[in-house]
């Protein structure tokens, strides 16, 4: 009994250790593999750690025209997403089940936005205010596709809650790899756009009037820009882990594996996501504002295929 | 409901099909209608090897070549000649064309659940709902696009989605039918190009909507 | 009937609530001197409270009494009967009624004449008593009279502000619909006293073939009076002008009344019709959709709290359409979801909606104005309205610790369980694709309500007035204040305890569905209150290890401003801005037109102004209104002409009616 639990208590350590450390680790690989395809050799592996401590040091500059919503907003995002990190299901390595509701999952990532949204407009700043008013504008877009893909999975496994449809146990979605691919396809798709990467919004331009993601967070500094950093780390890390779930569910050699290649091929499956980030990166342009409808219409036609796969399950 | 193989892809290729009509930009349109005709010549080499039917692979390796490579090739070059980048219009968005074409597989699927039993072992009701709706997304295209290029892809969707039904349904046509039909689709997308160019040179533009002088 | 102290002692309280009311009603009536304004709201929060209790004792009982039967309407006398349904129901009339009582006395003294000031503490006793007796009807007769009481009295508090053209404006088009609802409901009563003899309510069962008219005539009824689309035209002009504390009355509870009504009959009488269901999911699709886009639109504070409302309607109306579809189906795992969500979230948001129509009334009585475009940076002036304003907005978003969270999840989980269950596969695609509606529906509240918080409270002070606005009257926080943060607390209350929550409700929600084993907590396994510990905890720590280190290094400067010097506010975000991106999707339905002028001697080149326009014309009204509009006053204007003040014609006319009732006599 008690080696169960030093076990479990261990695997549970593991656990937060790989989501508190392994973001800035996601981030150092993508901007790696694009000095790579650029030709140059670009900054070393682990710079957004250093990049993160540095920040934690400076000195914070607050526009005195900010209220307590501007303070927090970045504490309670981190808060929001450590709690996501726990819920989600972003790896194979789950030490325990809490009942990762689907609505709850996606609504928590909603009240991240709000808060975000809100701290832009907070500092009265024109760049805040139409960073946030298309962060929403793409949102709006995005939302319907990824919970439809979600949906669609909970669906056939007859539960809303997650941590039981992507269990590698799970009998009714065990020869589904349409389902799971294109439903993977639609998550990576809608997380470029909620991840504010090309070829929605370029994450390294200079230009306010091109920014979507960069602009709600101009008026951070210092400590606050870490911690929103870091959330922005996190997010990347939760959403590129439910995609590269997805997929690995589509794959049949991963349901009859031992845990151990699971949980090492779920966290290879990430860094391989970030590096086709980076790849896409390399080779998209960025979409003109107008044109980014017809991109995410792509991801909500995968989530249409998922509903129309799900359908026809269960099929009396 | 477990997908045989070729099912699958059968499915895949319809829903290459319908991410065509997800864009106005020509030269992904024809990568997608390349792709998905390599779809439909995996199909039917699959249906080959089911059914022993060796003519079929044959047919499914004129396809690859001459539909799937040849033709787009061809067109891209047309493209680049009259240099034309984008389709310049549709009458509906382009992203709403595509969630029709995602509607209408639902509506095929419908549609074929009610076509009276077939024999064989190479039917299936998924390869009729696939083909229908590649027919569909066909259709969409040629009404719902003005450049002259969206109407030809959506000739040849169009003719891969009867090519599909007839290839599932009926383990394949006769090797000469099957070759006349390639040779034909050869023939026309040449000549329709040659049209193109010189429709470009005259009028200045290549959008059917406005080459509406057909009475007098 | 059940224990006779317990029906006697609610009976009792409720009876005394609505007596203490008209004691109310008679003193604002006769009196005359300023001092009574206080006496009058203690009056006022006393009889909510005895309601509240009377609620709180009826729990899980039936309750029949008459105290009232002397009074007698003709065809029926006021029996009263208190279910498991209007227990909620009476609930949030009496904290409603508590919030309305502590905010007016400051309301009532920033009144500038005795005529005003009598003209709403009438009115507002007499509403508070037409919707408790509304509530407590056992019979369709002492229903209508009651709720005519409520829609006259409420139609007479819209036109409170009557020298202005926009409240009489309001007030017409909202006696228009009540008339229409009030005329369909009696129709609907008529017919089922037809059907089954007796004008009690709880006789009336609409699962036979011939009580499918009769349930039309109610859904309509319904539908125009909590304002679905098609016939919600009058929401957006009506809600913004009762006076400020019972706007929170108003809005929580108007659209209420008329959801009770449907749910009591349609849902209660087993109503097994399957085209009723249909018609409801469409129209409450449709509703949410178009609400919830015009509220984005809106530049005007409380026409967005409106249109927000007809979002909100439209979703209990899909639900309630779900719960009868599912009875006819027989599935009744998902009838009892259905159910258990309408009701909830029927509460949730009558709450919700009162918090922040008290905001807003308290904006607008700090700044003098709703538009958005001359708010903002109030939360340095107002942090307690912000606060209240930011948790409504929070809770009306359905985000996760709050109590919309909860109704919402119910709504969703309906439409996500009926798509894997026994049913046809058309109905299948519909739930889901309705799950992907409701998360579209969600998306545009996030941009609506982040828009609202963010613009009139956030930022910089856009005009003169919202730079120097005052919060209270008083030194320390007013009524008004107080009455917000009630129910705000009650909101996080209801948010971190859902289950206790569920548990009260599921009394009603057995009798809407008959299902005798429901265990209310069941339906929500997420530990809401305990992720919002864990949340809680998390930032307080991620304050002290991190943000609190270095605050003494913390330097306080403008915004950037790229270096341009002092911007001034005019740089800031508009509101119409905020959601011109989604308005030029959706440019169809709103009729959206940007129309630019530049003019100068050299256009090009060297312009010399440029004007903006951006029209939005209001498609419904226009295509579908006023045509109709149009046609009842050609039909009115030829009508006319039978008046031609000959005394010959009228004779003429005497005559021919007499004729006519006399074969119409002697054939039948």
């Amino acid at each position: 009994m008690t080696s169960i639990n030093t076990d479990a208590i261990l695997e549970t350590l593991v656990f937060i250790a790989i989501f508190l450390l392994l973001p800035p680790l996601l981030v150092g690989i993508i901007r790696k593999t694009k000095a790579r395809f650029q030709n140059r050799i670009g900054a070393p592996l682990l710079q957004p750690y250093f990049d993160l401590l540095k920040l934690l040091s400076k000195g914070e500059t607050i526009s005195k025209h900010t209220s307590w919503i501007f303070r927090s907003t970045a504490a309670i995002n981190v808060s929001l997403l450590i709690i996501l990190a726990f819920l989600a299901p972003w790896t194979s390595l789950r030490p325990f089940n809490l009942g990762a509701d689907l609505f709850l999952v996606i609504y928590l990532l909603a009240l991240t936005r709000f808060f975000t949204v809100l701290s832009a407009l907070d500092a009265g700043s024109a760049f805040g205010g139409f960073g946030a008013s298309r962060e929403v504008t793409l949102a709006l877009l995005v939302e319907p596709a990824v919970i439809l893909c979600l949906a669609a999975i909970g669906s056939v496994s007859q539960t809303s809650d997650l941590g039981v449809a992507f269990s590698f146990n799970n009998i009714a979605l065990a020869n589904q790899p349409g389902l799971w691919f294109i439903a993977g396809c639609g998550l990576f798709l809608a997380s470029l756009v909620e991840l504010s990467r090309m070829p929605a919004d370029d994450p390294t331009t200079h230009l306010e009037l091109t920014m979507v993601h960069e602009a709600m967070i101009l008026e951070n500094s210092a400590a606050n820009l870490a911690l929103v950093e870091y959330a922005h780390f996190l997010k990347i890390l939760i959403l590129l882990g439910i995609s590269s779930q997805c997929l690995l569910h589509a794959i049949p050699f991963f349901w009859h594996t031992t845990e151990l290649i699971l949980v090492f091929s779920s966290l290879v499956s990430i860094m391989i996501l970030a590096a086709s980030i980076a790849i896409i990166e390399s080779v998209a342009v960025k979409l003109r504002w107008t044109k980014l409808p017809e991109f995410i219409a792509y991801s909500v036609a995968m989530s249409i295929f998922c509903v129309f796969i799900a359908l026809s399950k269960n099929l009396n | 409901m477990i997908l045989d193989t070729f099912e699958a892809l059968a499915m895949v290729a319809a829903i290459f099909a319908i991410l065509i009509l997800g864009t106005t930009h020509l030269r992904t349109n024809l990568s997608f209608y390349s792709l998905h005709t390599m779809a439909i010549a995996a199909v039917t080499a699959w249906i080959a090897s089911i059914t022993h039917e060796d003519h079929l692979y044959l047919v499914a390796a004129g396809v690859f070549i001459i539909k799937s490579c040849s033709i787009p090739w061809f067109l891209n070059s047309v493209i680049k000649k009259i240099n034309v980048g984008t389709d310049g219009g549709a009458f509906i968005a382009a992203p709403l064309s595509m969630h029709l074409g995602a509607l209408m597989l639902g509506l095929s699927f419908m549609i074929s659940q009610q076509i009276p039993g077939l024999i064989g072992e190479a039917d299936s009701r998924l390869g009729s709902t696939a083909a229908m709706s590649i027919l569909f997304s066909g259709v969409l295209l040629m009404l719902t696009r003005r450049a002259a290029i969206s109407q030809i892809v959506g000739f040849l969707v169009i003719e891969n989605g009867i090519y599909l039904f007839a290839v599932t349904q009926t383990h394949g046509m006769p090797l000469m039918i099957e070759m006349g039909l390639l040779l034909e689709v050869l023939v026309a997308v040449m000549v329709a190009g040659l049209l193109l160019f010189n429709i470009k040179k005259s009028f200045e533009h290549i959008d059917v909507s406005q080459l509406t002088e057909l009475k007098d | 009937m059940i224990n006779d102290p317990t029906t006697f002692s609610a009976a009792n309280l409720f009876t005394s609530a609505s007596a203490i009311w008209l004691g109310g009603l008679a003193i604002s009536a006769v009196g005359r001197e300023k001092v009574k304004s206080n006496f009058l709201a203690f009056l006022m929060l006393a009889g909510a409270l005895l309601t509240l209790s009377g609620a709180a004792i009826s729990w899980n009982q039936s309750i029949e009494y008459n105290q009232l039967q002397y009074i007698c309407f003709g065809l029926a006398r006021a029996d009263s009967l208190v279910d498991p349904l209007s227990v909620p129901f009476l609930a949030l009339l009496g904290l409603l009624g508590s919030a309305t009582a502590i905010a007016s006395p400051c309301h009532t003294a920033a009144l500038n004449s005795q005529g005003k000031r009598g003209h709403y503490w009438k009115l507002s006793f007499i509403f508070l008593i037409g919707m408790q007796q509304v509530l407590l009807a056992a019979n369709g007769i002492a229903f209508l009279v009651f709720w005519e009481i409520m829609s006259l009295s409420s139609a007479a508090l819209v036109a409170s502000d009557h020298i202005r053209h926009r409240a009489q404006r309001a007030a017409f088009a909202y006696l228009t619909a009540t008339r229409i609802s009030t005329a369909l409901i009696t129709a609907a009563f008529l017919w089922m006293h037809h059907n089954t003899g007796s004008w009690s309510l709880s006789a009336w069962h609409f699962g036979t073939e011939q009580s499918l008219v009769a349930a039309f005539f109610l859904l309509f009824a319904v539908c125009t009076k909590a304002g679905v689309w098609p016939m919600h035209v009058w929401l957006p002009l009506a809600y913004p002008e009762p006076p400020g504390p019972t706007s929170a009355l108003f809005s929580g509870l108007v659209g209420n009344m008329a959801i009770f009504l449907l749910m009591r009959l349609l849902l209660a009488g087993q109503c097994s019709h399957l085209s009723i269901a249909y018609a409801a999911i469409a129209l409450g699709t449709i509703s949410s959709l178009w609400g919830v886009l015009f509220a984005l639109m809106e530049r005007d504070l409380k026409k967005l709290l409106a249109y927000s409302t007809v979002e909100n309607m439209g979703i209990i109306l899909t639900a309630i359409g779900v719960a009868i579809l599912a009875h006819c189906h027989n599935l009744t795992a998902i009838a009892t979801l259905a159910a258990a969500a309408a009701l909830f979230h029927t509460l949730n948001h009558g709450l919700v909606k009162a918090l922040l129509f008290l905001g807003a009334a308290s904006v607008e009585r700090a700044v003098h104005t709703r538009e958005l475009t001359a708010l903002g940076g109030l939360a340095k002036n107002m942090p307690w309205t912000m606060l209240c304003f930011f948790i409504g907005s929070l809770s009306i978003c359905a985000m996760p610790p709050m109590n919309c969270f909860a109704s919402k999840w119910l709504v969703y989980q309906t439409f996500f369980q009926l798509s894997y269950a026994n049913a046809p596969i058309l109905e299948r695609a519909m739930s889901l694709a309705m799950v992907g509606i409701l998360a579209f529906v969600g998306a545009l509240s996030l941009a609506c309500f982040t828009k609202a918080v963010g613009i009139a409270f956030l930022g910089r002070p856009r005009s003169n007035a919202a730079a120097k606005a005052k919060e209270s009257t008083t030194n320390g926080p007013d009524g008004l204040i107080i009455a917000q943060l009630l129910l705000a607390v009650a909101c996080v209350m209801i948010g971190t305890s859902v289950p206790i929550a569920l548990d009260g409700l599921a009394p009603a929600v057995r009798q809407l569905t008959h299902d005798q084993f429901l265990v209310g907590s069941s339906l929500f396994p997420i530990p809401q209150g305990q992720l919002a510990l864990v949340g809680g905890i998390l930032v307080s720590s991620i304050y002290l290890f991190v943000l609190g280190r270095r605050s003494a290094e913390v330097k306080s400067y403008i915004t950037w401003d790229c270096g341009f010097g002092p911007l001034s506010t005019r740089a800031e975000e508009t509101g119409s801005s905020f959601s011109h991106p989604i308005g030029r999707i959706f440019s169809q339905i709103l009729q959206l037109k940007v129309t630019t002028e530049i003019s100068g001697k050299d256009r090009r080149h060297f312009p010399e102004s440029v004007r903006v326009e951006t029209f939005m014309t209001p498609i419904l009204e226009t295509k579908l209104y006023r045509p109709v509009m149009g046609i009842f006053d050609w039909l009115s204007s030829s009508l006319v002409r039978l008046q031609t003040g000959s005394i010959h014609i009228h004779l003429l006319y005497v005559f021919l009616t007499m004729v006519l009732l006399v074969f119409l006599g002697t054939n039948i």
